[in-house]
């Protein structure tokens, strides 16, 4: 800009920050006094969550005729991870042997999902401890069953109206998801959330017009996959943001703490840098969960990136 | 794991400040109904005044050029596009502008430019300030560029744009050399109510304002009127019971000037206007003053009203274009605190119904 508008907001967010102790010029960039100490609190679900799980996953994964001995749906314990689901990798829509997609989705959610909420779960109670946004449209990016609105419905709490947006190729996931939402609605632990599904970000149907909501986006263990191509995702991600608005927009990136499940990251932090996000959290650490089976600690890559409000429309070409 | 918490991520709110930006740099600002664009743009414009006279503000329509020139109060000059080039071109050529022979206001533009350059005409004002840039022409915007002003602040709304071909922000962009654009974000105009009706119609790219305005708990009516004598009733007793400024926004002349008759009729004392653009009697009504202001649609752009009657709704709905969307979203948000959809006798068709919002958000009759 030949006025330096732009400048004076930036050096008002930096007086702010600075006021606030914000070390400005590093790659993380470190609150001082702000970032929540390391929470001793093991994390339990919320009992609706817990009751949900039960009737919709667990109890019909073990009602089912073909759960017998060491067999889950007729298929045995230790081919589940590798051969139905992949470690989550899986593509879902294609039946396997008996099972259905569907059974597959379910068995997913049986094995695999619990962990993946905790973890979102305990992320949000983190980041949400004290305030939380009013009104926020969350993207959920390989959302799989509803696994980050789950997440976000039990850290928001019943009264706070949320749009969910989830995002995942496998239609399977997005029905079993919706399944799930709706049965969170009828416990009424969300009753003002309105979703939307769609199998990519492109596709995804927004009709409202643009505004300046909260935007959290969630990409929870979606990167195990080596052919992601991830600055095509973020590509289409900032499409999808700009038809949001203008609003705030902080990424929550969780993930397996295995080294090769990771190796998308740098692209990805450096893609969502240009785009103008800021690195607040980015490391391996432990969160300590609470089940009705015990305690355990669960190790997870986890990284949080903000981008504060767009103060400038950014105009195509003629 | 340790995460920051929302709280300290969240900055405080960051809004560009127009009136901090240097007073000799240009600037282009575009933001939704009800964000303050005329008020800035007359800030702007004084601000600019005291150390330089010859500041302009320049306008589309005569209305918003009258509101303006109300608001500055006879200290700068106020103009409608139109106009200004009128004389202004006259003033450096020593001619009257060439048009279109079937349009006396459709400039030729390239023979203008044209005669401009080979006069080597040189900006000769200060600064330039534009509201409602996207309904000027383009080449207006490298008139003004060129030959009329170096530094010019542009306040603009695509998402408000009445006709088929508006300026896109590309294009004042592009004609001026101006950078991207700084957006506004607040609504301090519309109740959250009014500001929900008006969103229903909005398709664009700008993202809506956020309105700053606690609910006033009075949700925008659909009123159905049998004929124009009870659209009178109801608009008279309204005005008897609240006051304040109101707005009538009609398709049709002959309407407006029937509506304006029988009010000035039912009213004795009160200050009912109507504007028509055949009349061009624009300087005789302050819209500032309590009363009643009766206008087309193209004529409501820029102004404000306490509250404001839609009537002759079944010429504006159903919306099948973006264009009847965005004529529909500006008028709504010219309300401040009561907006009424009126329509009848006849029913509204199927399609018009179901182009409006749910109850939720539009009271019904
Ligand atoms: C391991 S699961 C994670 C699901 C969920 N986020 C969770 O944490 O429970 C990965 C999901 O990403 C989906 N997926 C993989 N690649 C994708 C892509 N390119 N676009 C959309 N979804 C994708 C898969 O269908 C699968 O549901």
């Amino acid at each position: 800009m030949r006025c330096p508008a732009a400048q004076l907001v930036y050096l008002g967010v930096v007086e702010w920050f600075t006021g606030r102790g914000l070390v400005v010029d590093q790659k993380v960039v470190f609150l001082k006094n702000a970032i929540t100490d390391e929470v001793k609190m093991p994390v339990t679900l919320p009992q609706w969550l817990q009751d949900l799980r039960r009737d919709e996953i667990t109890e019909r994964v073990g009602n089912d005729p073909r759960s017998v001995g060491r067999k889950v749906l007729g298929v045995d314990k230790d081919a589940v991870m590798d051969e139905v689901i992949g470690w989550g990798q899986a593509d879902f829509d294609e039946p396997w042997g008996t099972l259905s997609s569907d059974d597959r989705v379910l068995l997913y959610a049986y094995f695999l999902q619990l962990r993946h909420l905790e973890e979102l779960a305990e992320a949000f109670r983190m980041l949400f401890a004290g305030t939380h946004p009013n009104d926020p449209i969350i993207v959920d990016l390989g959302c799989g069953p509803f696994t980050g609105g789950l997440a976000i419905a039990s850290a928001l709490g019943a009264d706070t109206r949320f749009d969910y947006v989830g995002v995942d190729r496998s239609c399977a996931m997005r029905r079993f998801g919706e399944q799930l939402a709706s049965a969170a609605a009828r416990l009424d632990a969300m009753p003002h959330n309105v979703r939307h599904w769609s199998p990519s970000l492109a596709s995804v149907s927004w009709n409202e017009a643009p505004g300046w909501r909260d935007v959290i986006v969630i990409v929870s263990y979606l990167f195990a996959s080596p052919t992601l191509d991830v600055a095509a995702l973020i590509a289409e991600l900032e499409g999808l943001l700009s038809r949001l608005g203008g609003g705030r927009v902080t990424v929550l990136y969780t993930n397996s703490a295995r080294q090769g499940v990771n190796l998308s990251f740098p692209v990805f932090c450096d893609t969502l840098q240009n785009a103008g996000f800021q690195l607040y959290a980015d490391d391996t650490g432990n969160i300590e969960i609470k089940r009705r089976t015990g305690a355990r600690t669960h190790r997870l890559r986890y990284a949080l990136f903000h981008r504060d409000r767009q103060s400038i429309l950014r105009l195509g070409a003629q | 794991m340790r995460l920051p918490t929302w709280e300290e991520l969240a900055s405080v709110e960051e809004q560009l400040n127009v009136l901090e930006c240097p007073l000799d740099q240009s600037l282009f600002v575009v933001g939704p109904p009800g964000s303050g664009k005329t008020v800035l743009a007359v800030r702007r414009a004084q601000m600019v005044a005291e150390a330089q006279p010859d500041v302009l503000v320049v306008t589309y329509n005569r209305m918003l050029r009258r509101l303006v020139a109300l608001m500055i109060d006879g200290s700068i000059e106020a103009q409608t596009m139109q106009r200004f080039v009128w004389y202004d071109y006259y003033d450096r050529i020593g001619e009257w502008p060439p048009c279109d022979t079937r349009d006396s206001f459709a400039y030729i533009w390239p023979t203008m430019m044209a005669r401009m350059k080979r006069g080597q005409i040189r900006p000769n004002r200060p600064h330039l300030v534009v509201d409602e840039g996207q309904d000027l022409p383009p080449e207006f915007f490298e008139y003004a560029s060129r030959y009329v002003a170096r530094t010019m602040t542009v306040f603009a709304d695509e998402d408000q744009a009445l006709k088929r071909e508006c300026t896109t922000l590309e294009q004042i962009k592009q004609a001026t050399g101006l950078d991207d654009p700084a957006m506004l974000s607040q609504n301090h105009r519309n109740t959250p109510e009014v500001s929900r009706l008006a969103e229903h119609f909005h398709s664009g790219r700008l993202p809506a304002a956020a309105v700053h305005r606690p609910t006033s708990g009075e949700l925008p009516r659909l009123i159905w009127s049998e004929n124009i004598k009870s659209t009178m009733t109801t608009i008279s007793n309204w005005y008897q019971n609240t006051g304040g400024s109101i707005g009538i926004i009609i398709d049709r002349n002959n309407m407006g000037q029937a509506l304006r008759d029988g009010l000035t009729h039912r009213l004795p004392g009160v200050r009912v206007d109507i504007y028509t653009h055949n009349q061009q009697n624009e300087d005789t009504i302050n819209v500032l003053k309590d009363g009643i202001t009766v206008v087309n649609k193209g004529s409501a752009k820029g102004l404000e009203f306490a509250t404001v009657f839609i009537v002759e709704l079944d010429q504006f709905v159903p919306c099948t274009n973006d264009m009847e969307r965005r004529a529909m979203y500006m008028m709504c948000t010219r309300a401040r605190d009561n907006l009424f959809l009126v329509y009848g006798p006849g029913d509204l068709t199927t399609m018009a119904v179901a182009a409006l919002p749910g109850t939720d958000v539009l009271e019904r009759p």
